[in-house]
Protein backbone atom coordinates (compact mmCIF):
# COMPACT_ATOMS: atom_id res chain seq x y z
CA UNK A 1 0.00 0.00 0.00
CA UNK A 2 1.23 3.41 -0.87
CA UNK A 3 0.55 6.32 1.06
CA UNK A 4 -1.83 8.61 -0.08
CA UNK A 5 -0.99 11.76 -0.52
CA UNK A 6 -4.11 13.69 -1.28
CA UNK A 7 -7.50 11.98 0.29
CA UNK A 8 -9.90 13.12 -1.79
CA UNK A 9 -12.16 14.15 1.13
CA UNK A 10 -9.31 16.11 2.57
CA UNK A 11 -8.44 17.92 -0.71
CA UNK A 12 -11.95 18.85 -1.35
CA UNK A 13 -11.81 21.73 0.84
CA UNK A 14 -9.11 23.39 -0.71
CA UNK A 15 -10.43 23.03 -4.10
CA UNK A 16 -13.84 24.03 -3.46
CA UNK A 17 -14.37 27.20 -3.81
CA UNK A 18 -17.85 28.50 -5.38
CA UNK A 19 -18.14 31.83 -6.10
CA UNK A 20 -21.36 32.87 -4.26
CA UNK A 21 -22.78 35.52 -6.59
CA UNK A 22 -23.28 32.73 -9.67
CA UNK A 23 -25.90 30.93 -7.21
CA UNK A 24 -27.64 34.23 -6.89
CA UNK A 25 -27.72 35.00 -10.82
CA UNK A 26 -29.54 31.53 -11.92
CA UNK A 27 -32.65 32.61 -13.25
CA UNK A 28 -35.61 31.63 -11.20
CA UNK A 29 -36.62 27.87 -11.65
CA UNK A 30 -39.37 28.15 -13.86
CA UNK A 31 -39.75 27.01 -16.86
CA UNK A 32 -37.66 24.44 -17.53
CA UNK A 33 -39.23 22.34 -19.97
CA UNK A 34 -40.45 23.99 -23.53
CA UNK A 35 -44.26 24.15 -23.32
CA UNK A 36 -44.32 24.27 -27.09
CA UNK A 37 -42.30 21.66 -28.14
CA UNK A 38 -43.92 18.45 -29.38
CA UNK A 39 -44.44 16.40 -26.56
CA UNK A 40 -43.12 13.04 -28.20
CA UNK A 41 -42.69 10.57 -26.27
CA UNK A 42 -40.61 7.53 -26.68
CA UNK A 43 -41.09 5.67 -23.89
CA UNK A 44 -40.87 1.31 -24.41
CA UNK A 45 -44.42 1.19 -23.71
CA UNK A 46 -45.22 3.41 -26.63
CA UNK A 47 -42.59 1.50 -29.01
CA UNK A 48 -43.40 -1.81 -27.92
CA UNK A 49 -46.94 -1.27 -28.45
CA UNK A 50 -46.45 0.24 -31.79
CA UNK A 51 -44.43 -2.63 -32.94
CA UNK A 52 -46.11 -5.49 -31.57
CA UNK A 53 -49.70 -3.93 -33.03
CA UNK A 54 -48.30 -3.16 -36.87
CA UNK A 55 -46.57 -6.54 -36.99
CA UNK A 56 -49.10 -8.63 -35.70
CA UNK A 57 -51.91 -6.52 -37.97
CA UNK A 58 -49.21 -6.56 -41.00
CA UNK A 59 -48.62 -10.47 -40.35
CA UNK A 60 -52.44 -10.88 -39.82
CA UNK A 61 -53.18 -9.86 -43.49
CA UNK A 62 -50.32 -12.78 -44.89
CA UNK A 63 -50.94 -14.77 -42.38
CA UNK A 64 -52.75 -18.21 -44.59
CA UNK A 65 -50.34 -17.19 -47.47
CA UNK A 66 -47.24 -17.55 -45.00
CA UNK A 67 -48.67 -20.51 -43.17
CA UNK A 68 -49.61 -22.32 -46.89
CA UNK A 69 -45.72 -21.23 -48.36
CA UNK A 70 -44.38 -22.37 -45.40
CA UNK A 71 -46.04 -25.85 -45.17
CA UNK A 72 -46.09 -25.78 -48.90
CA UNK A 73 -45.59 -29.81 -49.40
CA UNK A 74 -48.23 -31.15 -46.48
CA UNK A 75 -50.90 -28.72 -47.80
CA UNK A 76 -50.01 -29.53 -51.81
CA UNK A 77 -50.43 -33.00 -50.48
CA UNK A 78 -53.15 -33.33 -48.86
CA UNK A 79 -55.30 -31.44 -51.33
CA UNK A 80 -53.96 -33.83 -54.02
CA UNK A 81 -54.43 -36.83 -52.05
CA UNK A 82 -58.29 -35.68 -51.37
CA UNK A 83 -58.63 -34.53 -55.14
CA UNK A 84 -57.29 -38.19 -55.85
CA UNK A 85 -59.56 -40.00 -53.69
CA UNK A 86 -62.22 -37.93 -54.91
CA UNK A 87 -61.36 -38.41 -59.04
CA UNK A 88 -61.21 -41.80 -58.01
CA UNK A 89 -64.53 -42.20 -56.61
CA UNK A 90 -66.19 -40.54 -59.43
CA UNK A 91 -64.40 -42.68 -61.69
CA UNK A 92 -65.69 -45.80 -59.63
CA UNK A 93 -69.28 -43.71 -60.01
CA UNK A 94 -69.01 -43.32 -63.22
CA UNK B 1 -70.60 -4.37 -13.63
CA UNK B 2 -70.66 -6.62 -10.27
CA UNK B 3 -67.87 -8.42 -11.86
CA UNK B 4 -65.68 -5.11 -12.03
CA UNK B 5 -66.84 -3.99 -8.29
CA UNK B 6 -65.58 -7.52 -6.88
CA UNK B 7 -62.34 -7.36 -9.13
CA UNK B 8 -61.58 -4.19 -7.11
CA UNK B 9 -62.56 -5.50 -3.68
CA UNK B 10 -60.12 -8.72 -4.63
CA UNK B 11 -57.50 -5.74 -5.70
CA UNK B 12 -58.14 -4.45 -2.17
CA UNK B 13 -57.83 -7.93 -0.72
CA UNK B 14 -54.65 -9.35 -2.77
CA UNK B 15 -53.05 -5.89 -2.89
CA UNK B 16 -50.48 -3.89 -0.13
CA UNK B 17 -53.49 -3.06 2.17
CA UNK B 18 -54.32 -7.24 2.70
CA UNK B 19 -53.10 -10.68 2.02
CA UNK B 20 -50.14 -8.83 -0.40
CA UNK B 21 -49.60 -11.07 -3.54
CA UNK B 22 -49.93 -7.88 -5.92
CA UNK B 23 -47.53 -5.49 -4.77
CA UNK B 24 -47.28 -2.21 -7.19
CA UNK B 25 -44.86 -0.87 -5.00
CA UNK B 26 -42.10 -3.80 -5.76
CA UNK B 27 -43.13 -3.72 -9.74
CA UNK B 28 -42.21 -0.33 -10.05
CA UNK B 29 -38.84 -1.11 -7.77
CA UNK B 30 -39.19 0.74 -4.82
CA UNK B 31 -37.42 -1.82 -3.02
CA UNK B 32 -34.27 -1.58 -4.95
CA UNK B 33 -31.12 0.45 -3.40
CA UNK B 34 -30.58 3.67 -4.88
CA UNK B 35 -34.02 4.21 -6.17
CA UNK B 36 -35.51 7.71 -4.88
CA UNK B 37 -39.49 7.62 -3.47
CA UNK B 38 -40.21 9.99 -6.54
CA UNK B 39 -38.80 7.87 -9.31
CA UNK B 40 -40.49 5.22 -7.50
CA UNK B 41 -43.90 7.11 -7.50
CA UNK B 42 -43.21 7.76 -11.19
CA UNK B 43 -42.66 4.64 -11.85
CA UNK B 44 -45.89 3.54 -10.71
CA UNK B 45 -48.15 6.45 -11.82
CA UNK B 46 -46.53 5.49 -15.74
CA UNK B 47 -47.36 2.25 -14.99
CA UNK B 48 -50.97 2.82 -13.84
CA UNK B 49 -50.81 5.30 -16.54
CA UNK B 50 -49.98 2.96 -18.93
CA UNK B 51 -52.26 0.66 -18.55
CA UNK B 52 -55.10 2.69 -18.06
CA UNK B 53 -54.28 3.66 -21.62
CA UNK B 54 -53.93 0.02 -22.91
CA UNK B 55 -57.48 -1.11 -21.45
CA UNK B 56 -59.12 2.52 -23.12
CA UNK B 57 -57.56 2.03 -26.57
CA UNK B 58 -58.41 -1.40 -27.23
CA UNK B 59 -61.91 -0.77 -25.20
CA UNK B 60 -62.77 2.30 -27.53
CA UNK B 61 -61.34 0.14 -30.82
CA UNK B 62 -63.74 -2.41 -29.99
CA UNK B 63 -66.49 0.24 -29.01
CA UNK B 64 -66.16 1.81 -32.81
CA UNK B 65 -66.07 -0.87 -34.31
CA UNK B 66 -69.56 -2.80 -32.65
CA UNK B 67 -71.45 0.64 -33.16
CA UNK B 68 -73.86 0.03 -36.62
CA UNK B 69 -71.99 1.50 -39.74
CA UNK B 70 -71.08 5.35 -40.26
CA UNK B 71 -72.95 5.84 -36.97
CA UNK B 72 -70.67 9.05 -35.63
CA UNK B 73 -71.96 10.57 -39.20
CA UNK B 74 -75.77 9.78 -39.03
CA UNK B 75 -76.23 10.79 -35.53
CA UNK B 76 -73.98 13.68 -35.27
CA UNK B 77 -76.66 15.84 -33.80
CA UNK B 78 -77.04 13.42 -31.04
CA UNK B 79 -73.77 12.92 -30.02
CA UNK B 80 -73.22 16.24 -29.93
CA UNK B 81 -75.45 17.73 -27.86
CA UNK B 82 -74.02 15.11 -24.89
CA UNK B 83 -70.63 16.11 -25.78
CA UNK B 84 -70.80 19.78 -26.56
CA UNK B 85 -73.23 21.15 -24.05
CA UNK B 86 -73.29 17.76 -21.95
CA UNK B 87 -69.73 17.68 -21.31
CA UNK B 88 -69.37 21.42 -20.66
CA UNK B 89 -72.30 21.45 -18.40
CA UNK B 90 -71.13 18.03 -16.46
CA UNK B 91 -67.51 19.78 -16.20
CA UNK B 92 -68.73 23.38 -14.46
CA UNK B 93 -71.37 21.14 -12.40
CA UNK B 94 -68.51 19.01 -10.82
CA UNK B 95 -65.39 22.08 -10.52
CA UNK B 96 -68.33 24.21 -8.58
CA UNK B 97 -69.33 21.00 -6.32
CA UNK B 98 -65.16 20.48 -5.74
CA UNK B 99 -64.26 24.16 -5.29
CA UNK B 100 -67.18 24.20 -2.80
CA UNK B 101 -65.83 21.30 -0.95
CA UNK B 102 -62.06 21.85 -1.20
CA UNK B 103 -62.43 25.01 0.78
CA UNK B 104 -61.91 27.10 -2.59
CA UNK B 105 -57.95 27.30 -3.40
CA UNK B 106 -59.11 29.04 -6.66
CA UNK B 107 -61.30 28.12 -9.37
CA UNK B 108 -59.03 27.30 -11.92
CA UNK B 109 -57.39 24.35 -9.89
CA UNK B 110 -61.36 22.91 -9.20
CA UNK B 111 -61.79 23.03 -13.28
CA UNK B 112 -58.38 20.87 -13.56
CA UNK B 113 -60.16 18.47 -11.05
CA UNK B 114 -63.51 18.50 -12.45
CA UNK B 115 -62.02 17.86 -16.33
CA UNK B 116 -60.88 14.91 -15.20
CA UNK B 117 -63.93 13.40 -14.17
CA UNK B 118 -66.06 15.02 -17.08
CA UNK B 119 -65.55 12.08 -19.71
CA UNK B 120 -67.70 9.12 -19.01
CA UNK B 121 -66.33 6.02 -18.65
CA UNK B 122 -66.40 3.64 -21.74
CA UNK B 123 -65.60 0.57 -19.63
CA UNK B 124 -68.26 0.97 -17.41
CA UNK B 125 -70.41 2.18 -20.18
CA UNK B 126 -69.89 -0.93 -21.91
CA UNK B 127 -70.51 -3.18 -19.10
CA UNK B 128 -73.57 -1.51 -18.49
CA UNK B 129 -75.28 -1.92 -21.75
CA UNK B 130 -74.84 -5.42 -22.02
CA UNK B 131 -76.19 -8.26 -20.47
CA UNK B 132 -79.77 -9.01 -19.38
CA UNK B 133 -80.58 -6.35 -17.64
CA UNK B 134 -79.53 -3.91 -20.57
CA UNK B 135 -81.74 -6.22 -22.97
CA UNK B 136 -84.38 -5.74 -21.49
CA UNK B 137 -84.73 -2.27 -20.56
CA UNK B 138 -82.73 -0.60 -22.75
CA UNK B 139 -83.43 -0.36 -26.34
CA UNK B 140 -80.50 -0.51 -28.73
CA UNK B 141 -80.69 2.73 -30.51
CA UNK B 142 -80.13 4.20 -27.02
CA UNK B 143 -77.58 1.45 -25.99
CA UNK B 144 -75.29 2.29 -28.99
CA UNK B 145 -76.20 6.35 -28.13
CA UNK B 146 -74.26 5.70 -25.12
CA UNK B 147 -71.33 3.58 -25.88
CA UNK B 148 -71.17 6.23 -28.77
CA UNK B 149 -71.26 8.81 -26.07
CA UNK B 150 -68.49 7.55 -23.84
CA UNK B 151 -66.64 6.90 -26.98
CA UNK B 152 -66.35 10.13 -28.36
CA UNK B 153 -66.45 12.30 -25.22
CA UNK B 154 -63.46 10.15 -23.38
CA UNK B 155 -60.99 11.81 -25.95
CA UNK B 156 -62.41 14.89 -25.58
CA UNK B 157 -61.03 15.12 -21.99
CA UNK B 158 -58.22 17.03 -23.25
CA UNK B 159 -59.83 20.65 -24.20
CA UNK B 160 -61.41 20.59 -21.00
CA UNK B 161 -58.28 19.67 -18.52
CA UNK B 162 -55.98 21.74 -20.86
CA UNK B 163 -58.10 24.94 -20.86
CA UNK B 164 -57.62 24.58 -16.70
CA UNK B 165 -53.92 23.97 -16.52
CA UNK B 166 -53.15 26.52 -19.21
CA UNK B 167 -54.59 29.30 -17.33
CA UNK B 168 -52.85 27.94 -14.00
CA UNK B 169 -49.45 28.43 -15.55
CA UNK B 170 -50.42 31.86 -16.63
CA UNK B 171 -52.82 33.52 -14.75
CA UNK B 172 -52.51 31.42 -11.72
CA UNK B 173 -51.62 33.27 -8.75
CA UNK B 174 -47.91 31.58 -8.94
CA UNK B 175 -47.84 32.60 -12.77
CA UNK B 176 -44.07 33.92 -13.52
CA UNK B 177 -44.63 34.89 -17.30
CA UNK B 178 -47.46 35.40 -19.72
CA UNK B 179 -50.86 35.94 -19.62
CA UNK B 180 -54.40 34.86 -20.78
CA UNK B 181 -53.45 35.34 -24.29
CA UNK B 182 -50.23 32.89 -24.05
CA UNK B 183 -52.87 30.05 -22.52
CA UNK B 184 -55.10 30.73 -25.28
CA UNK B 185 -52.96 30.45 -28.14
CA UNK B 186 -51.60 27.11 -26.42
CA UNK B 187 -54.81 26.14 -26.35
CA UNK B 188 -56.39 26.40 -29.56
CA UNK B 189 -52.95 25.64 -30.83
CA UNK B 190 -51.83 22.86 -29.06
CA UNK B 191 -54.68 20.79 -27.59
CA UNK B 192 -57.49 21.61 -30.27
CA UNK B 193 -54.88 21.53 -33.31
CA UNK B 194 -51.85 19.34 -32.52
CA UNK B 195 -53.88 16.87 -29.96
CA UNK B 196 -57.50 16.94 -31.06
CA UNK B 197 -57.34 17.55 -34.85
CA UNK B 198 -54.24 15.45 -35.23
CA UNK B 199 -55.57 12.68 -33.36
CA UNK B 200 -59.06 12.50 -35.35
CA UNK B 201 -57.09 13.09 -39.22
CA UNK B 202 -54.90 10.00 -37.76
CA UNK B 203 -57.22 7.58 -36.66
CA UNK B 204 -59.72 8.02 -39.24
CA UNK B 205 -56.86 7.26 -42.00
CA UNK B 206 -55.16 4.48 -39.95
CA UNK B 207 -58.49 2.69 -39.75
CA UNK B 208 -59.48 3.38 -43.77
CA UNK B 209 -56.26 1.95 -44.32
CA UNK B 210 -56.59 -1.36 -42.18
CA UNK B 211 -60.21 -2.05 -43.87
CA UNK B 212 -58.75 -1.39 -46.94
CA UNK B 213 -55.84 -3.37 -46.27
CA UNK B 214 -58.03 -6.41 -44.75
CA UNK B 215 -60.64 -6.09 -47.80
CA UNK B 216 -57.67 -6.51 -50.65
CA UNK B 217 -56.29 -9.53 -48.58
CA UNK B 218 -59.28 -10.88 -48.00
CA UNK B 219 -60.38 -11.07 -51.34
CA UNK B 220 -57.34 -12.70 -52.31
CA UNK B 221 -57.61 -15.01 -49.53
CA UNK B 222 -54.49 -13.90 -47.61
CA UNK B 223 -56.14 -13.64 -44.04
CA UNK B 224 -56.26 -16.99 -42.12
CA UNK B 225 -59.35 -16.56 -39.59
CA UNK B 226 -57.66 -16.31 -36.05
CA UNK B 227 -55.73 -13.34 -37.70
CA UNK B 228 -58.79 -11.68 -38.91
CA UNK B 229 -60.25 -11.79 -35.63
CA UNK B 230 -57.64 -10.24 -33.66
CA UNK B 231 -57.10 -7.50 -36.35
CA UNK B 232 -59.20 -4.99 -34.45
CA UNK B 233 -57.13 -5.34 -31.32
CA UNK B 234 -53.92 -5.24 -33.23
CA UNK B 235 -55.18 -2.43 -34.56
CA UNK B 236 -55.80 -0.96 -31.30
CA UNK B 237 -52.02 -1.61 -29.84
CA UNK B 238 -50.77 -0.10 -33.36
CA UNK B 239 -52.92 3.41 -33.00
CA UNK B 240 -52.17 3.66 -29.43
CA UNK B 241 -48.25 3.09 -29.35
CA UNK B 242 -47.94 5.68 -32.63
CA UNK B 243 -50.05 8.30 -31.54
CA UNK B 244 -48.32 7.94 -27.93
CA UNK B 245 -45.20 8.09 -29.53
CA UNK B 246 -45.78 11.47 -30.85
CA UNK B 247 -47.97 12.42 -27.86
CA UNK B 248 -51.28 13.48 -29.36
CA UNK B 249 -54.80 11.80 -28.11
CA UNK B 250 -54.22 8.22 -28.34
CA UNK B 251 -57.88 7.70 -26.87
CA UNK B 252 -59.55 9.63 -29.39
CA UNK B 253 -57.58 8.37 -32.13
CA UNK B 254 -58.17 4.89 -30.89
CA UNK B 255 -62.16 5.29 -31.24
CA UNK B 256 -61.99 7.30 -34.31
CA UNK B 257 -59.98 4.33 -36.38
CA UNK B 258 -62.47 1.93 -34.93
CA UNK B 259 -65.36 3.87 -36.53
CA UNK B 260 -63.75 4.53 -39.89
CA UNK B 261 -62.39 0.64 -39.78
CA UNK B 262 -66.33 -0.55 -39.83
CA UNK B 263 -67.03 2.30 -41.56
CA UNK B 264 -69.03 -0.40 -44.46
CA UNK B 265 -70.14 -2.41 -41.51
CA UNK B 266 -68.05 -5.22 -43.28
CA UNK B 267 -65.86 -6.50 -40.26
CA UNK B 268 -68.54 -5.72 -37.49
CA UNK B 269 -70.96 -8.25 -39.35
CA UNK B 270 -67.97 -10.86 -39.92
CA UNK B 271 -66.86 -10.76 -36.65
CA UNK B 272 -70.47 -10.37 -34.68
CA UNK B 273 -70.93 -13.82 -33.15
CA UNK B 274 -67.25 -14.50 -32.10
CA UNK B 275 -66.76 -14.15 -28.54
CA UNK B 276 -62.59 -12.97 -29.32
CA UNK B 277 -63.93 -9.36 -28.88
CA UNK B 278 -66.06 -9.88 -25.26
CA UNK B 279 -63.65 -12.03 -24.17
CA UNK B 280 -60.60 -9.73 -24.39
CA UNK B 281 -62.52 -7.14 -22.98
CA UNK B 282 -63.16 -8.68 -20.42
CA UNK B 283 -60.08 -9.89 -19.41
CA UNK B 284 -58.91 -6.42 -19.30
CA UNK B 285 -61.49 -4.98 -17.30
CA UNK B 286 -61.10 -7.67 -14.69
CA UNK B 287 -57.57 -6.91 -14.94
CA UNK B 288 -57.32 -3.01 -14.66
CA UNK B 289 -59.91 -3.05 -11.74
CA UNK B 290 -57.87 -5.27 -9.85
CA UNK B 291 -55.05 -3.35 -9.96
CA UNK B 292 -56.95 0.00 -9.48
CA UNK B 293 -57.44 -1.97 -6.09
CA UNK B 294 -54.47 -2.53 -5.61
CA UNK B 295 -52.70 1.21 -5.97
CA UNK B 296 -55.26 3.45 -5.44
CA UNK B 297 -54.39 5.33 -2.02
CA UNK B 298 -57.05 4.34 0.62
CA UNK B 299 -55.16 5.60 3.54
CA UNK B 300 -54.81 8.91 1.88
CA UNK B 301 -58.42 9.00 1.64
CA UNK B 302 -58.91 8.93 5.83
CA UNK B 303 -55.66 11.33 6.66
CA UNK B 304 -55.03 14.37 3.73
CA UNK B 305 -54.68 17.85 3.61
CA UNK B 306 -57.24 18.57 1.87
CA UNK B 307 -60.61 17.59 3.10
CA UNK B 308 -62.02 14.69 5.73
CA UNK B 309 -63.83 11.77 5.42
CA UNK B 310 -66.93 12.89 5.73
CA UNK B 311 -66.50 15.63 3.35
CA UNK B 312 -65.34 13.27 0.44
CA UNK B 313 -68.61 11.02 0.85
CA UNK B 314 -70.88 13.90 0.71
CA UNK B 315 -68.85 15.44 -2.13
CA UNK B 316 -69.10 11.56 -3.97
CA UNK B 317 -72.86 11.50 -3.25
CA UNK B 318 -73.32 15.15 -5.06
CA UNK B 319 -71.13 14.62 -8.12
CA UNK B 320 -72.97 11.39 -8.50
CA UNK B 321 -76.62 13.04 -8.31
CA UNK B 322 -75.70 16.37 -9.81
CA UNK B 323 -72.65 15.75 -12.23
CA UNK B 324 -75.20 14.42 -14.94
CA UNK B 325 -78.60 14.11 -14.28
CA UNK B 326 -80.24 17.26 -14.40
CA UNK B 327 -78.67 18.25 -17.67
CA UNK B 328 -79.30 15.09 -19.10
CA UNK B 329 -82.81 15.30 -18.25
CA UNK B 330 -82.77 18.78 -19.47
CA UNK B 331 -81.86 17.65 -23.24
CA UNK B 332 -83.94 14.47 -23.31
CA UNK B 333 -86.59 16.24 -25.18
CA UNK B 334 -84.17 17.15 -28.47
CA UNK B 335 -82.52 13.92 -28.33
CA UNK B 336 -84.50 11.23 -30.24
CA UNK B 337 -83.02 7.88 -28.97
CA UNK B 338 -84.46 9.19 -25.24
CA UNK B 339 -88.09 8.39 -25.44
CA UNK B 340 -89.20 8.45 -22.07
CA UNK B 341 -88.44 10.27 -18.71
CA UNK B 342 -87.46 7.47 -17.27
CA UNK B 343 -85.00 6.81 -20.04
CA UNK B 344 -83.54 9.92 -19.37
CA UNK B 345 -82.82 9.62 -15.84
CA UNK B 346 -80.99 6.28 -16.37
CA UNK B 347 -78.73 7.79 -19.43
CA UNK B 348 -78.36 10.98 -16.87
CA UNK B 349 -77.78 8.66 -13.66
CA UNK B 350 -75.09 6.21 -15.56
CA UNK B 351 -72.30 8.57 -16.09
CA UNK B 352 -69.86 6.20 -14.90
CA UNK B 353 -66.27 8.03 -13.65
CA UNK B 354 -63.47 5.37 -14.18
CA UNK B 355 -60.66 4.58 -16.09
CA UNK B 356 -60.92 7.11 -18.12
CA UNK B 357 -60.63 9.39 -15.10
CA UNK B 358 -57.56 8.18 -13.62
CA UNK B 359 -55.91 7.55 -17.29
CA UNK B 360 -56.76 12.25 -17.13
CA UNK B 361 -55.90 11.95 -13.51
CA UNK B 362 -52.12 11.05 -14.27
CA UNK B 363 -51.92 13.41 -17.56
CA UNK B 364 -52.40 15.76 -15.12
CA UNK B 365 -49.80 15.26 -12.76
CA UNK B 366 -47.50 14.66 -15.34
CA UNK B 367 -48.40 18.19 -16.48
CA UNK B 368 -47.32 19.76 -13.18
CA UNK B 369 -44.19 17.94 -12.66
CA UNK B 370 -42.93 19.16 -16.38
CA UNK B 371 -44.77 22.34 -16.69
CA UNK B 372 -45.38 23.70 -13.37
CA UNK B 373 -42.33 22.45 -11.38
CA UNK B 374 -38.87 23.41 -10.87
CA UNK B 375 -35.71 21.80 -11.92
CA UNK B 376 -36.03 19.83 -8.74
CA UNK B 377 -39.16 18.07 -8.68
CA UNK B 378 -41.12 20.31 -6.39
CA UNK B 379 -44.41 22.45 -7.60
CA UNK B 380 -44.96 25.76 -7.69
CA UNK B 381 -46.07 27.66 -4.56
CA UNK B 382 -49.64 27.95 -5.66
CA UNK B 383 -50.35 24.35 -6.85
CA UNK B 384 -48.45 22.39 -3.93
CA UNK B 385 -51.93 21.31 -2.94
CA UNK B 386 -53.17 20.68 -6.60
CA UNK B 387 -51.53 17.19 -7.23
CA UNK B 388 -52.90 16.26 -3.63
CA UNK B 389 -56.22 17.16 -4.67
CA UNK B 390 -56.80 15.67 -8.04
CA UNK B 391 -55.62 12.79 -6.76
CA UNK B 392 -57.36 12.40 -3.75
CA UNK B 393 -60.62 13.70 -5.28
CA UNK B 394 -60.44 11.59 -8.75
CA UNK B 395 -59.77 8.55 -7.36
CA UNK B 396 -62.82 8.60 -4.42
CA UNK B 397 -65.11 9.85 -7.16
CA UNK B 398 -64.13 6.70 -9.86
CA UNK B 399 -64.60 4.58 -6.50
CA UNK B 400 -67.83 5.71 -5.28
CA UNK B 401 -68.66 5.42 -9.33
CA UNK B 402 -67.63 1.93 -9.43
CA UNK B 403 -69.37 1.07 -6.04
CA UNK B 404 -72.82 3.39 -6.88
CA UNK B 405 -73.71 1.46 -10.15
CA UNK B 406 -74.28 -1.94 -8.83
CA UNK B 407 -76.48 -0.61 -5.96
CA UNK B 408 -77.90 1.72 -8.94
CA UNK B 409 -78.79 -1.21 -11.60
CA UNK B 410 -81.06 -2.43 -8.55
CA UNK B 411 -82.42 1.51 -8.10
CA UNK B 412 -83.56 1.37 -11.54
CA UNK B 413 -84.93 -2.06 -11.53
CA UNK B 414 -86.97 -0.59 -8.26
CA UNK B 415 -87.74 1.90 -10.79
CA UNK B 416 -88.99 0.12 -13.31
CA UNK B 417 -91.29 -2.16 -11.49
CA UNK B 418 -92.87 0.62 -9.58
CA UNK B 419 -93.74 2.44 -12.70
CA UNK B 420 -95.46 -0.86 -14.29
CA UNK B 421 -97.17 -1.53 -11.43
CA UNK B 422 -98.65 2.00 -11.69
CA UNK B 423 -99.31 1.72 -14.76
CA UNK B 424 -101.08 -1.42 -14.93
Amino acid sequence: MGKILYPPDAAEPFFHHDPPQTVLALPPPDMTNNIWAIPLQLTNFNLVVAVLGGFISLFGLVSYLLKENYYLSEARTSWHTLGGIEASTDVCVF
Amino acid sequence: MRILVIALLAGVAFGPNGANFIRPNDYAQCEHHGVTESDCSDNLHSITLNFSRLVLGVQLVLAGVQLPSKYLWKEWKAVFLLVGPGMTAMWLATSVLVWGFTGRPSFLHALAVGACVTPTDPVLSAVIVKGKFADHNIPKDLQNLIVAESGTNDGLGYPFLFFALYLIKYVGSGATSGGAGDAMGLWFGFTWGYTIILSVIYGAVVGWVAKEMLHWAEERNYVDRESFLVFAISLALFVLGTCGLIGTDDVLACFIAGNTFTWDDWFRLETKDDSLQPTIDMLLNVTIFLWYGAVIPWELFNENSVMPIWKLVVLGILVLILRRLPWVFAMHKWIPQIEEAKQAVFVGFFGPIGVSAIFYLFISLEFIQEHLSDGEDRPREDVRKLGETIRIVVWFLAVCSVVSATHSILLIVLFTDSIRSFTD
